[in-house]
């Protein structure tokens, strides 16, 4: 077992590599930020999905649902140095901002797990999350995490400190992922079927509001939102629209969707970079990454990775 | 909807399984009221007692013994509690397994009686013909999870009547489609002495014409190994002296299709009943949240999930759904929804599943697989629909004869 050090702030000096997680692979490629090429190629357990930063973006944690762990890949030396547990088969998990505990959704057991991150052992297990559990995301406060739960499109409110479900919320169809704005007043998720995002009160769990994609030339059947990005100000989220293959921008103030940039097949997985300059997607059909101008909104690079492309987190 | 035992039931129906209430996660349970959903299948049904079986199989001590729609529905008992916290109700199943259609009608009206207007049925296509027929207008609704006759979704369509399975015209579509893209354009036909045959290779014929597909000849095959009759027994004189790309085996049965890929005389794709398969599920598909379901379904059950299987769990997965948005546990609400513009289900096939108006069909992909492996998910790429994708496998609203 490894042990975790509190998630201090972020190291001035960043590799400036980008990581992504190849789900079909069981690696996690690396790729130089500035020339675009592939540094290396990382074994890690199996099925690599969703991964997160710990200790100052010297150590990236990447679930290996497959395997029933999360793997920590140490970033100056570019491999797999320990593993912690998450219960069985986890899938996505977020960090409490603290640092002290990391909470996993276990899609096959309906259950989210809390881990202490110092230590890698398991604090409880939460049951009774619906099924499918995905997306898990906290308030930036600590106090609550949202998981949404796939299959019964409903989100849930836990208090992971209590292992308490405080309520569960009916979203739209087949909810998948997450996100707060800064100021935690709400919170934003994706519907995978309908193509909407869903937004409530992170206070209140209330729904406020629901974003509609649609775009010429776009089957709404194929518009099928997954994954988000933020501009630190929380003016701006760029959502990933899976087999509509496009990123749609959205103005989180007014709520509208202000463009539709062009990616690769099945987009999927989002981040930014440090200076909010490019944003890196995965696509997951296509087995690559691309990078986009934020700025000039527009595509400006693409790189093969592994198969099955799932997250992509920036050091930078 | 709280259910008094009435001891008639137990004369009316052959075999009575007890109901499986599941607790739903809240503790204030015990005060929700319950959504009893009722499920009829038959015993013997011929599609699960002789059809598709492997020859050594009915043998084999390790074969599959019950490919029955029920454990699908289990699974979507299990899945369909875990909403009961914001449906504010529980769901229980009540099964129903009786020798034929007339039966089957009497145990739905003795558990619609006690309050139950739900229904999954697990039914060929003509006894759900008779019980859509005989309980038109009683306030219940029937979910049609295998049956894939195209005259229940035409000519003996009902507005209470509602098809998870596929129609045979949309598995024929897919796989007329998947030949198209791939310029396998000539086919030769081989059918069974079926009536179900003759069903098959009529919409198949109905498919080829739609997309552009040649049927070059239609043969009639016999199962067996009488050397006089060896043009409709032996695949040399069958797949002899014709021109085709492909092979479409027309066969209810199975047994004959088996032998079919790789016998052929000339090089060709076989696909129909053996080779590549049209099916509305397979245990293979790694895509779209399907290897979750896979995996619930294995472990509830301990063998791989089939297209039975999956019908009866959308089903359930559809009425969950329903009950969940429309907050309410009345037939009539229940319809209205599904039947609405806003009802997608998810079906881990990719796209949100809607139904048809004009006939109460769910719009689904077809998957064309081989034994092992999804090699092409229907409507294949470039096959376009003015509306919706979907549309483009079974009947559309101004072909169908379905006048509800």
């Amino acid at each position: 077992m490894l042990a975790l050090g509190l998630a201090g702030p972020a190291s001035a000096a960043g590799t400036g590599y980008i990581f992504v997680s190849n789900e079909a692979d069981h690696t996690v490629t690396v790729v130089d930020g500035k020339t675009f090429q592939v540094v290396k190629t990382i074994a890690t357990g199996q099925r690599p999905r969703d991964m997160r930063w710990v200790e100052g973006k010297t150590r990236l944690l990447v679930a290996v649902s497959g395997s029933d762990r999360i793997d920590v890949i140490d970033v100056s030396k570019l491999e797999v140095v320990g593993a912690i547990q998450a219960g069985e088969d986890p899938e996505i998990f977020a960090l409490d901002p603290s640092g002290k505990i990391l909470v996993a959704a276990n899609e096959d057991d309906n259950e989210v797990t809390v881990t202490d991150a110092a230590t890698g052992e398991r604090i409880r297990t939460v049951e009774g999350v619906g099924v499918e559990p995905e997306g898990v995301t906290f308030r930036h406060d600590g106090k609550v995490v949202f998981v949404t739960s796939e299959a019964t499109n409903t989100v849930f409110v836990i208090d992971p400190w209590q292992g308490e479900i405080i309520t569960e919320v009916l979203v739209g169809n087949r909810p998948r992922r997450g996100i707060v704005t800064p100021d935690d007043k709400e919170y934003w998720v994706t519907n995978e079927l309908g193509a909407t995002i869903t937004i409530l009160d992170a206070q209140t769990y209330e729904l406020i509001d629901t974003v509609h994609f649609e775009k010429r030339g776009l089957r709404q059947e194929d518009i099928s939102p997954v994954d988000f990005a933020m501009t630190r100000d929380g003016k701006t989220a760029y959502i990933t629209l899976g087999r509509a293959n496009h990123v749609a921008v959205v103005d989180v103030a007014s709520r509208e969707v202000t463009d539709y940039i062009l990616a690769g097949s099945r987009v999927w997985g989002a981040a930014l970079n440090a200076d909010e300059s490019l944003l890196v997607v995965t696509n997951g059909a296509s087995d690559d990454i691309t990078i986009i101008d934020t700025a000039k909104k527009v595509a400006v690079n693409s790189v093969a990775v592994g198969r099955t492309p799932h997250t992509v987190r920036i050091d930078d | 909807m709280f259910r008094p035992f009435v001891a008639a039931l137990l004369l009316l129906a052959i075999v009575a399984a007890a109901p499986v209430p599941v607790p739903a996660a809240e503790p204030d349970q015990n005060e929700l009221p319950t959504l009893t959903i009722g499920y009829v299948d038959l015993e013997p049904d011929v599609r699960y007692d002789d059809w598709g079986l492997h020859p050594v199989d009915i043998r084999s001590a390790t074969a599959i013994v019950d490919r029955h729609a029920w454990a699908g529905a289990e699974l979507g008992l299990a899945d369909v509690a875990q909403l009961s916290r914001v449906a504010k109700a529980n769901f229980a199943l009540e099964r129903r397994t009786v020798a034929d259609a007339a039966a089957a009608i009497e145990a739905i009206k003795g558990l619609a009686a006690d309050g139950i207007s739900l229904f999954v049925l697990d039914l060929p296509d003509a006894a759900v013909a008779e019980v859509a027929k005989a309980t038109r207008g009683s306030g219940v609704l029937l979910f049609n999870a295998t049956a894939t006759g195209d005259s229940l979704r035409n000519d003996d369509c009902a507005p209470h009547l509602f098809h998870t399975a596929a129609s045979r015209a949309m598995l024929m579509d897919g796989l007329a489609q998947f030949l198209k893209a791939k310029k396998w354009t000539r086919v030769l036909i081989l059918q069974g002495p079926l009536a179900e045959d003759e069903l098959t290779a009529s919409a198949f014929k109905r498919a080829a014409k739609l997309f552009g597909v040649a049927v070059t000849e239609t043969r009639n095959f016999v199962l067996g190994n009488d050397p006089r009759a060896r043009e409709l027994n032996d695949l040399a004189f069958l797949t002899g002296n014709a021109s085709y790309d492909a092979v479409m085996v027309a066969d209810a049965d199975g047994e004959f299709a088996l032998a079919v890929p790789y016998d052929t005389l000339q090089p060709a794709a076989v696909v129909g009943a053996s080779g590549l398969v049209p099916r509305v599920w397979h245990w293979s598909y790694t895509r779209h949240g399907a290897p979750q379901v896979h995996g619930r379904f294995e472990r509830m059950h301990g063998r791989r999930m089939g297209e039975a299987d999956w019908g009866a769990w959308v089903a359930m997965k559809t009425i969950g759904d329903a009950v969940v948005r429309t907050k309410s546990l009345a037939a009539a609400d229940i319809s209205a929804y599904i039947r609405g513009d806003q009802m997608r289900v998810d079906g881990s096939k990719g796209p949100g599943m809607s139904f048809r108006p004009w006939d109460n069909q769910l719009r689904q992909p077809v998957l064309l697989s081989s034994d092992v492996w999804v090699v092409a998910n229907a409507p294949i790429e470039g096959f376009k629909h003015r509306t919706n994708d979907l549309d483009t496998l079974g009947y559309e609203e101004r072909d169908t004869t379905c006048r509800f």
